[in-house]
């Protein structure tokens, strides 16, 4: 005999949920990623793609990145360099633009920050301070839920 | 590198123009795009294992490399329908080979051109056309080297073409599938309604035949509004002339307002024909545009004759003018772009022409294949009497298959008459009868019109202004007229008789050959050019060779000089008077003429003015813009200022008939001279018996100085110059110092030099003895005195015997004596008719003196 579980829609719902934070997550640390490869040498745009899409979470087609590049150098923050290859088509370089690795450094901190809070919360440290009159915050009981 | 199939490398070309598509991106965004893609896709493909890419690894590649990426859905085979091999058949007949075959034929025998309407125009109508068998066959043979788009595009473009054809063509599919039931024709009009029927199934069955239809039906929807916008360049134009020639030939209240719009935009092109149409009593044998306002009466005109009402041809030519400010006949006759050259039906080289103005009074429509092919015009001017007399001998060439007549306005010489007229008939000159207008214009007609044998007629039509016409010009063949001119110096200048209005072309290879002679040195200026006479034996001489183009032009004068400042008393013996008046005396005279208080100007607002904008507003400010009525022949009179006429664009042709009228009725209650400045006038008068009331009735007589802008027709001043009131004003060329010298010396008293006449039974003692062109000046003046109190009967007469072409008197050459006898005419003496001097002519009273030397000197031999 089969039991039927209640708790199959709500998965799905955490599951979407995660899918959602994952996709934004994504959309903010790829620009990141690609500053921070581009800033501190000069990558063929095939290999770059084949890298970036090498990072464990990153999660995108190989083709999505290319507009991304575009829009970068559009930006001012990626500039291109064309080299002849006589085995096809022209090669295409990229690196960053003093502009680039200037916001690369910034985005790091800012990420570096991040994560220090981040790894803060879980120690319990990331708060102190924060709270009104020095009094620890009210320990969340899960068995109350 | 490996190798790509052509169906892969063609995929991925789909693949990446979908890609672009999809992430909304377009322009040089795209195109990076699609090169970075494209580069990633080959590297790719280069580390697969494969030893050449075909569609199947593309799509593996793809797969990765795209998380949108759909394949493309495979379309299962089409299944040949039933009957297809019929359905190919029609297909090529009506959508490639007989478009082609249409396309072909209509654009040498110009036979749909000929009886309804030109649907090939231009050779961009060609084109545009031939592009609907072209892309027929393309499609049909699957669209080789083309992908979806430009194949829809191709689709889309010609579907455009095609049902537009369509459309023109089916207000006559009755009378088509008539003509096809009954006489087995009607298979070339009822092709185009085939032809967009079958290219509307070509294209549906390319659109299913698509890889992606979306592509095609957006190629399609391209080729649509490209075919739209070609359609719109090539026949917006003409459509939009055609419907204010309409509204303007209707002469409603909208008439002015029309004829406003066409002079801010026009096809001359479709102007032009419309001028030629209406001789046959409909408005067939159009252009497009004018069977897309009438063609679709076709049903209606079988039931009711009137539906197609044509507009009326002299309206239509009056618009022309109107609106472009040039005779219409001035310019080259419409012709199919191709030709026509098998629309003469008998004949395979020419075009049906309708002239029905022949032995009329009119110039009239230009005739495509009447030429002026050769032109020689020899003239001696006389310093003692300050004369000229010259010869223009012309001939015309037909090149068509019927005889045509030959007509043309000639502007003389200032003061000019034609004293002489020959035509060649069988090799052999015949000279003229001088008789009244009305005998010898009937003869004319009679032999001309009627009987179709040769008669060349010239008779007066404005000032200095002969109609010269001779019928017929045989087909494929020459007819040669010669008439001379007897004219008085104008301030020593004598202009050389030009063309203003003609109904004939101008030979290719045409020259007009000039010689000229004179007992004083002279030039001959001709624009910008000077060519001096040299000395010939006891005179001068000058032959010249000029373009064709100087028959047409004004400009051209002798410029005899320096002659006395007060010319000599001269004489000569006339041999048409009687034994006791034999010897006529010529004597210098002076006549004082009072100041004017002021000056009527109507200036004439026509394009042919522009040019003469500044010189005119000049003159005016040096004679005293004060003392000046100024008036703009506006199409209406417009009384303004030197500003306001500064500002005035002087663009079309403006009928100048209102403003004269004010100015004429100014003239009459002020007495002021009325100086009326213009260029051709080629519209008829509307009102034409109330200016001649104007000029006939009361006491005063207005004068009317005229001074013209450029040479050509002026039926203004045909209808006014025969009540005498129209005296010829200074030229308006160059600088306008002449005019503003004119305007002032008309606000002071002045005198004018006129001459006093005398005859004496014998040789006076006093004078010089002149040629006896001396007794034509005298019959010329006496004839057109106003004052001189003579019948019309008794002018005419006068006229005759001395063989000249006055207002009372007119020339005709016929081809037997018997025609002379059974008109009443008789012919000129040849010996009594002038002539040039073999050499430049020593006077005769030196002849006399040499001969009796040599007697004496004879005698004193023998004795």
């Amino acid at each position: 005999m089969v039991v039927m579980s209640d708790d199959g829609p709500a998965r799905a719902a955490t599951r979407e949920l995660f899918e959602n934070w994952t996709v934004q997550m994504r959309k903010g640390v790829l620009d990141l990623c690609i500053l921070r490869a581009l800033s501190h040498m000069e990558w063929y745009g095939y290999a770059l793609v084949k890298a970036l899409v090498a990072i464990p979470g990153v999660g995108v087609a190989e083709g999505s990145i290319y507009p991304l590049l575009s829009r970068l150098k559009r930006q001012g923050l990626v500039t291109t360099r064309l080299e002849e290859s006589r085995e096809g088509p022209a090669r295409k370089y990229y690196s960053a633009t003093p502009e680039g690795r200037a916001l690369a450094r910034e985005m790091e901190t800012h990420f570096a920050e991040m994560q220090r809070g981040f790894q803060g919360l879980q120690a319990g440290s990331g708060l102190t301070g924060l709270t009104d009159g020095g009094q620890t915050p009210p320990e969340i009981n899960d068995s109350a839920s | 590198m490996k190798q790509w199939t052509h169906h892969a490398e063609q995929r991925l070309v789909e693949y990446l123009r979908e890609r672009v598509a999809r992430e909304g991106l377009v322009g040089e965004e795209a195109e990076e795009i699609k090169a970075d893609l494209r580069s990633h896709i080959h590297e790719e493909a280069e580390r697969s294992p494969s030893t050449s890419i075909g569609l199947m690894e593309l799509e593996s590649i793809l797969g990765r490399l795209d998380s949108g990426y759909v394949p493309p859905v495979e379309r299962p085979p089409v299944r040949p329908r039933k009957g297809g091999a019929f359905r190919k058949f029609l297909s090529w007949t009506f959508g490639v080979v007989m478009p082609a075959a249409v396309l072909v034929f209509e654009s040498v025998a110009n036979f749909c051109g000929g009886v309804f309407f030109d649907p090939v125009p231009t050779w961009w109508h060609v084109a545009w056309i031939a592009l609907v068998p072209g892309v027929n066959a393309w499609l049909l043979t699957g669209g080789r080297g083309g992908g979806d788009r430009s194949r829809g595009t191709a689709a889309g473009f010609t579907l455009v073409t095609a049902v537009f054809y369509g459309l023109l063509f089916l207000p006559m599919i009755h009378l088509s599938v008539l003509a096809l039931l009954i006489i087995g024709m009607g298979l070339l009009s009822l092709t185009p309604v085939f032809a967009a029927i079958t290219t509307w199934r070509i294209g549906r069955a390319a659109n299913s035949a698509a890889g992606s239809p979306a592509e095609f039906r957006a190629g399609w929807r391209a080729g649509v509004l490209a075919s739209l916008l070609v359609l719109c360049v090539l026949e917006a134009p003409a459509l939009w002339t055609r419907a204010n020639l309409t509204v303007a030939a209707e002469d409603g209240a909208g008439a002015p307002a029309a004829i406003a719009r066409l002079r801010a935009f026009h096809s001359e092109r479709v102007l032009l024909k419309a001028c030629y149409e209406g001789n046959r009593g409909t408005q067939l044998g159009t252009d497009i545009a004018g069977w897309l306002l009438t063609g679709w009466r076709i049903p209606a005109a079988m039931i009711d004759e009137t539906a197609f009402r044509s507009l009326d041809s002299e309206k239509v030519r009056d618009i022309f003018f109107r609106v472009t400010g040039v005779p219409f006949n001035t310019l080259k006759p419409p012709s199919s772009a191709r030709g026509g050259r098998l629309s003469g039906r008998g004949d395979p080289l020419e075009d049906i022409e309708f002239d029905d103005h022949l032995g009329g009074d009119d110039v009239a429509v230009r005739l495509k294949h009447l030429d002026l092919a050769q032109s020689r015009f020899d003239g001696h001017i006389d310093a003692a009497s300050q004369t000229g007399y010259g010869e223009w001998t012309m001939v015309f060439k037909n090149s068509s298959g019927e005889p045509k007549e030959a007509r043309c306005q000639v502007r003389l010489p200032r003061g000019g008459h034609v004293s002489r007229l020959t035509l060649w008939v069988n090799g052999e000159p015949q000279e003229a009868a001088f008789s009244t207008v009305s005998k010898v214009k009937a003869a004319y007609k009679a032999i001309a019109v009627v009987q179709r044998r040769d008669p060349v007629l010239v008779n007066v039509v404005g000032p200095d202004t002969v109609m010269v016409q001779c019928f017929p010009v045989p087909s494929h063949g020459e007819m040669k007229i010669r008439f001379g001119v007897t004219a008085p110096l104008d301030d020593g200048r004598w202009r050389l008789p030009h063309i203003i209005e003609r109904n004939f072309g101008t030979a290719r290879t045409l020259e007009h050959a000039v010689w000229l002679q004179g007992s004083l040195p002279f030039n001959l200026t001709d624009g910008a050019k000077t060519h001096a006479a040299q000395r010939d034996g006891d005179g001068h001489s000058l032959p010249v060779t000029l373009d064709g183009t100087a028959t047409l032009r004004a400009g051209a004068a002798v410029v005899a000089g320096p002659l006395p400042a007060e010319p000599a008393v001269v004489w000569c013996e006339d041999r048409f008077a009687k034994p006791e008046e034999r010897f006529l005396v010529r004597e210098p005279v002076t006549k004082s003429l009072p100041a004017a208080d002021r000056i009527v100007v109507v200036v004439d607002g026509s394009g042919s003015l522009a040019g003469f904008k500044e010189p005119v507003i000049r003159s005016i400010r040096e004679a005293g813009e004060a003392r000046i009525t100024l008036l703009l022949a506006d199409d209406h009179v417009r009384p303004v200022g030197l500003k306001e006429l500064g500002n005035h664009a002087f663009t079309g042709g403006r009928d100048n008939e209102a403003a004269l009228r004010e100015g004429i009725r100014i003239a009459r209650e002020t007495g002021a001279p009325v100086v009326w400045i213009h260029g051709p006038q080629a519209v008829k008068l509307s009102q034409s018996e109330a200016l001649m009331q104007l000029l006939e009735r009361g006491t005063v007589r207005p004068v009317i100085h005229e001074v013209e802008a450029g040479s050509g027709p002026n039926r203004l001043a045909e209808a006014i110059f025969r009540s005498g009131c129209l005296r010829s004003g200074p030229g308006l060329a160059g600088s306008g110092s002449a005019l503003a010298a004119f305007l002032s010396d008309l606000t002071r008293p002045r005198e004018e030099r006129s001459w006093n006449w005398k005859r004496l039974p014998a040789a006076p003692a006093e004078g010089r003895q002149t040629w006896d062109q001396l007794a034509r000046m005298w019959a010329a003046a006496t004839v057109e005195d106003p004052p001189a109190a003579m019948t019309d009967a008794a002018r005419a007469e006068l006229a005759a015997r001395y063989q000249l072409v006055t207002l009372f008197s007119g020339a005709v050459v016929l081809e037997t004596k018997q025609q002379y006898a059974d008109h009443g005419l008789e012919q000129a003496d040849g010996n009594a008719s002038p002539h040039i001097p073999n050499v430049p002519e020593t006077s005769t009273s030196l002849l006399l003196l040499v001969a009796a030397a040599s007697m004496l000197f004879r005698r004193k031999r023998h004795a």
